[in-house]
């Protein structure tokens, strides 16, 4: 059976089906059988376009019918092709008037304003709303008001496009509801007639995307009521989410909303708000529903990329019973104002050491970097290849003598009843942005396969470089590196061997993997001094838990 | 003029009879055509076509519910327009989304071609759908029997276009197990 088909008969589906309020379908009330030709009143402004109604006496002379002003041109968008059947919809003609707006257009009042001002705002970002070469549909939804007359617009660019910069755009009226956005391949060029200038459009959000992820964002409306969460919406973003954020490749599905102002905001867990960009005149917000990653095949909600970040918190909070990793956590009561200090003593039977293998998504398997005082850091061994699950293990082994573990405890201005987590053993919240911390080492898991990143190395390099370690400057990172293809002079000398110059920078190694790839592990400095040689590249920093294939 | 009037003006041959259908549901059709075909010039062709459609078919047809009598008329011949469109090319476009998202439901496991009852596949596609949530449902033939975009389905039913999207795709599922268990795939 072929799609074709399969639409065909379900073309004959019965008519009960058909008959529950589908029939009702859009534009039903509002059609005009063929479009009366569109005059358009341009002027160069901050990218707000209003599509005006025109008098009725001017609907006959379309071609004479543009608003004069100062600052507007006046062209013609479509041909006239009068075949209009009496309907008990009233005509509107469409007006575009493209107009230099310092005001936003909530102030804005037209002297035609016997029909319902239907305003368009375009001037959304470039770098937001990317427009493909194909004319893009723009659908208008309107709700109509109780004389049936549409009330209120929303124009959403209905195809996902890609990435193009400063296009123009011509508006093309197809019918009442629909528009088509044609794109032109130069700033401010004519087009059928009709120009579209992005002259100083706000360009405000998202600055630092990059475009080499795909996410689709959206928003709402200030009227439009809450939109429903597949995932709670209560669901914080980790703060350093946002930094992840920035360098997703945004772009919007949607097109331009009459008084919407774009914004992204991410909530916080306490409930303090990020906003990466804040427009003049900020309205709506877009909402975490509404981000989606997008793979070869289909876009995910980032809601479940959250969620899935907040299922591996729970496993690896889940390994708080092992005593060695156990965060402590102290209630302190409500009174209590001085500071404690108390310092744990733990002995460790030489038959169950401390010698933990956590599993990472792909199967990486290291041996955890102990900053405790007196614990034995392991030989560097050979770790296994890739696995496809992700799980934490804890692993015990039988491999070294008797241990002491001190972890001291330290708890200040406790004024309200509180818990606190010992400094050694806190898991951040940042566990829940896919980085594993254990002992004072961040293990960064290998997300190999993970096709909507599509990150290259350097971008890997980069994105824990600037969106890890700064909000952990002083932990070590347990990393996966590949020595390069060419090895390159560093300050003169030559390096024969990516052991050699990895330990030239004090940068312990743990063992290697396939592909010759060594785990190491390494603070900041080091990753970063090791970065900017260009001898190692980073191959293994996250993310476990992208998998949307389950 | 209801429906009863119209189709009387039909059995007595009187041509008013497609002015009056094009004055009541020359919207409706028009929003289907547009859905599958986006253009002006094939909108209205394809409904003088279902005009002329009906005043053949009527009589003997004595539809109960002339709207979507209308409505599947026109639906059938804008699809027609469409394949015969881009009969050289690809189309590209929101219908081609349509077509492709369907295109799921219909991929065989075996990946064979295989001749189908179409009668008995419409009779499944009845109880398929009937088994269905109704909302479900409706979104379901809003997309893939208005071929309505998302976005518009989305916003009438005030959810967002990611769920939206996300019902059709649990619904395209639900809809090829049910062919293949049922043997149409």
């Amino acid at each position: 059976m072929k799609k074709e088909e399969l639409f065909q008969i379900l073309g004959e589906v019965d008519d009960e089906f058909l008959d529950e309020n589908v029939t009702e379908i859009k534009h039903s009330t509002s059609w005009i059988t063929a479009v009366v030709s569109i005059a358009a009143c341009i002027a160069v402004s901050a990218g707000l376009i209003y599509l005006i109604p025109k008098p009725s006496e001017d609907l006959r002379n379309p071609a004479e019918s543009a608003l004069q002003s100062e600052t507007s041109v006046t062209t013609s968008v479509q041909t006239v092709t009068e075949t209009q059947q009496e309907t008990d919809f009233q005509e509107i003609p469409l007006y575009f008037d493209l107009y230099t707006a310092t005001d936003p257009v909530t102030s804005y009042e037209h002297p035609y304003d016997a029909h319902p001002m239907i305003e368009i705002e375009i001037s959304e970002n470039p770098e937001i709303l990317y427009i493909s070469e194909t004319p893009q549909v723009i659908s208008v939804h309107d709700s109509l008001d109780s004389s049936g007359r549409p009330k209120q617009y929303e124009f959403t660019v209905t195809d996902t496009g890609y990435r193009a910069r400063n296009n123009d755009f011509t508006l093309e009226r197809i019918d009442e509801n629909t528009l088509i956005l044609h794109s032109a391949s130069n700033r401010y060029k004519v087009y059928d007639g009709m120009t579209l200038s992005r002259q100083n459009t706000p360009y405000y959000l998202l600055k630092d995307i990059q475009p080499e992820n795909i996410a689709y964002v959206s928003w709402q409306l200030p009227e439009e009521s809450e939109p429903e969460f597949s995932y709670p919406a209560e669901q914080a973003f980790p703060e350093e989410l946002a930094g992840i954020l920035q360098n997703m490749h945004i772009y919007a599905k949607s097109g331009c909303v009459s008084y919407a102002r774009w914004v992204f905001t991410v909530t916080m867990q306490d409930g303090t708000e990020h906003t990466i960009s804040q427009p003049e005149g900020l309205q709506n917000r877009f909402y975490i529903d509404d981000i989606l990653y997008y793979s070869d095949t289909d876009f995910y909600p980032f809601a479940e990329y959250i969620a899935k970040m907040a299922e591996l918190s729970e496993t690896v909070q889940n390994t708080e019973s092992i005593p060695e990793t156990t965060a402590v956590n102290t209630t302190v009561p409500e009174t209590t104002t001085t500071i404690t200090t108390e310092t744990t003593t733990t002995t460790q039977p030489a038959t169950a050491e401390t010698n933990q293998i956590m599993t990472g998504k792909s199967g990486v398997q290291v041996l955890p970097y102990v900053t405790t005082e007196g614990q034995t850091v392991p030989e560097p061994v050979v770790l296994p290849d890739i696995q496809t699950s992700f799980e934490t293990q804890i692993i015990m082994e039988e491999q070294y003598p008797e241990t002491t573990v001190q972890s001291e405890t330290t708890a200040t201005e406790t004024i309200p009843e509180m818990t606190v987590q010992t400094e050694t053993t806190t898991i951040p919240e940042f566990i829940q942005s896919g980085i594993i911390e254990e002992m004072g080492v961040i293990y960064a898991a290998e997300w190999e396969n993970i096709d909507p990143w599509e990150f290259t190395q350097g971008v890997e390099k980069d994105w824990l470089l600037s969106n890890v370690m700064q909000y952990y400057p002083d932990k070590k990172y347990c990393i996966a590196v590949h020595p390069a293809t060419v090895q390159i002079e560093e300050e003169g000398e030559e390096y024969p061997t990516p052991e050699e110059f990895l330990n030239d920078l004090g940068i312990q190694i743990l063992g290697r993997r396939k592909d010759n790839e060594l785990v190491i592990i390494a603070d900041s400095e080091q990753i970063e001094k090791m970065g900017q040689s260009e001898y190692m590249g980073f191959v293994a920093v996250l993310n476990p838990v992208m998998d949307f294939d389950q | 003029m209801n429906d009863i009037q119209i189709i009387e003006l039909y059995f007595n041959r009187n041509q008013d009879a497609i002015r009056e259908t094009e004055k009541e549901y020359g919207a409706y059709c028009f929003s289907i055509a547009d859905n599958i075909l986006h253009n002006q010039q094939d909108d209205e062709e394809c409904l003088n076509d279902t005009w002329l459609r009906a005043w053949h078919s009527i009589p003997p047809s004595r539809p109960a519910r002339l709207k979507l009598f209308l409505g599947k008329i026109t639906r059938n011949l804008a699809f027609d327009k469409y394949r015969q469109k881009t009969a050289d090319k690809r189309g590209g476009g929101d219908f081609e989304a349509v077509l492709d998202e369907l295109a799921e439901c219909v991929a065989s496991p075996e990946n064979v071609e295989q001749a189908f009852d179409a009668k008995a596949l419409r009779q499944n596609l009845n109880q398929f759908l009937k088994a269905l949530p109704q909302r479900d449902r409706q979104i379901f033939l809003k997309r893939y029997f208005y071929a309505e975009s998302v976005r518009n389905i989305a916003k009438e039913y005030q959810i967002t276009a990611n769920h939206c999207t996300v019902i059709l795709k649990r619904v395209r599922k639900k809809l090829q197990i049910y062919l293949e268990q049922e043997g149409f795939l």
